[in-house]
């Protein structure tokens, strides 16, 4: 028979970590934004943004691509481990206890509250080694040269140091589709760095990204 | 914060509220007062409520592990809990960032759906007989929109649309 009044002792009952009401906090006086743990956030105006794709393009043309996945990889390093400490201290259990599912559902609230986007993390090939992430409307996208090539690369950075180490793998992440291209979403792969190495040469020859997908399952057969 | 009273409250500004503005803030106080009420309520017996809900869920499912029954009976206790404190807030945006968007999806994963389905009717039902009329009718409104959106199987319903249906 189940015991309410043990139920009520044992469980924590808590709900999202990242509602935006109670995670933005902040003191207009003082310009201080913070979230509800105390860290201090950044608000990025958009012209910033612009400008800082423009003048990498300016400055390294192509390989500002390269430049921005080494920032949001470094980035990304950080932001896991905080994200993990202040996960584990609001829901009052370590990161390993809690379920994937849990644990996805906060970052796809982390990176909505944050303001990047809408994040659907797509499990599907998780079996095959690939973790499948689409962001809708991303702030960075919106801000990057349009209908040159995928400009997610700060993004990609960022989701494959983070799944490096939540997984404890050397991951790498290879954009498929891009907003910046006209698609709905953007979207990436992440797995081993061998085996999502042929994703260029298959997107240099136009497939989309199922059929990409399907290559790269076949390959692992 | 409180919706109802926010709206006042920037309306008054420069001048002494208007008479029909002092009867509506009567109004609304006195209900604050009864949403109050039922908060204590639902705070004071919630092992009570749970516990009724709990027996007649086990006999609904004799089936299930007693693990997955508590599991949805938690979601269920956190569910009740953000809604009174929107109810007491009046405001279903509190709601539906707090808990129900974030919720949702892992009752789907789980595959819980039937099983919570029931629960919530039980809860509906049980809520009813205990409270007053009154203090039911302040609580459906957010009961109706965790139920629109935990359980719906079509895309969840906005806080705007639950806050029109509030008034309807």
């Amino acid at each position: 028979m189940i015991d309410i009044n043990t139920l009520l002792k044992n469980r924590p009952l808590k709900g999202n970590y990242f509602a935006p009401d109670a995670y933005l906090q902040g003191d207009n006086e003082f310009g201080l934004l913070e979230n509800r743990s105390g860290a201090r956030l950044l608000a990025i105006p958009d012209t910033l943004l612009k400008g800082l794709f423009t003048a990498l393009e300016e400055e390294l043309g192509s390989g500002s691509g390269i430049a921005l996945f080494s920032c949001g990889r470094s980035w990304g390093k950080s932001f896991y481990n905080r994200f993990a400490d202040e996960l584990a201290g609001y829901y009052e259990k370590p990161l390993a206890q809690m379920e994937m599912i849990q644990f996805l559902q906060c970052l796809k609230e982390c990176w909505k509250t944050h303001g990047w986007g809408v994040l659907d993390i797509d499990l599907k090939y998780y079996q095959q080694g690939f973790i499948v992430a689409k962001v809708m409307n991303s702030a960075y996208i919106a801000n990057a040269p349009q209908g040159k090539r995928p400009m997610g690369f700060l993004e990609a950075g960022i989701l494959s140091s983070f799944f490096s180490q939540l997984t404890g793998q050397d991951l790498h992440c290879v954009q498929t589709t891009c907003e910046s291209l006209g698609a709905e979403s953007n979207t990436f792969i992440i797995g081993m760095k061998d085996r999502v190495k042929s994703v260029s040469a298959w997107l240099e020859e136009e497939h989309d990204h199922a059929t990409i997908m399907e290559l790269l399952c076949r390959q692992q057969n | 914060m409180q919706k109802d009273f926010e709206r006042l409250f920037h309306r008054a500004e420069d001048h002494y509220l208007i008479p029909v503005e002092m009867v509506a803030l009567k109004k609304h106080i006195g209900l604050l007062g009864k949403r109050l009420e039922t908060y204590r309520y639902l705070r004071d017996n919630e092992a009570e409520i749970f516990q009724a809900v709990a027996d007649r869920l086990e006999a609904d499912f004799p089936e299930e592990p007693s693990q997955k029954l508590e599991q949805c009976l938690c979601h269920w206790i956190s569910t009740l809990r953000y809604s009174s404190m929107a109810m007491l807030l009046s405001n279903p945006e509190y709601l539906q960032y707090r808990l129900l968007e974030w919720l949702t999806e892992m009752i789907e994963a789980h595959e819980l759906r039937a099983i919570e389905t029931r629960l919530s009717e039980i809860l509906t039902e049980h809520l009813q007989k205990v409270l007053s009329a009154e203090g039911f009718n302040l609580l459906k409104p957010f009961l109706t929109q965790s139920e629109t959106i935990l359980l719906a199987k079509t895309a969840p319903q906005s806080p705007e649309l639950a806050m029109a249906g509030d008034k309807a």
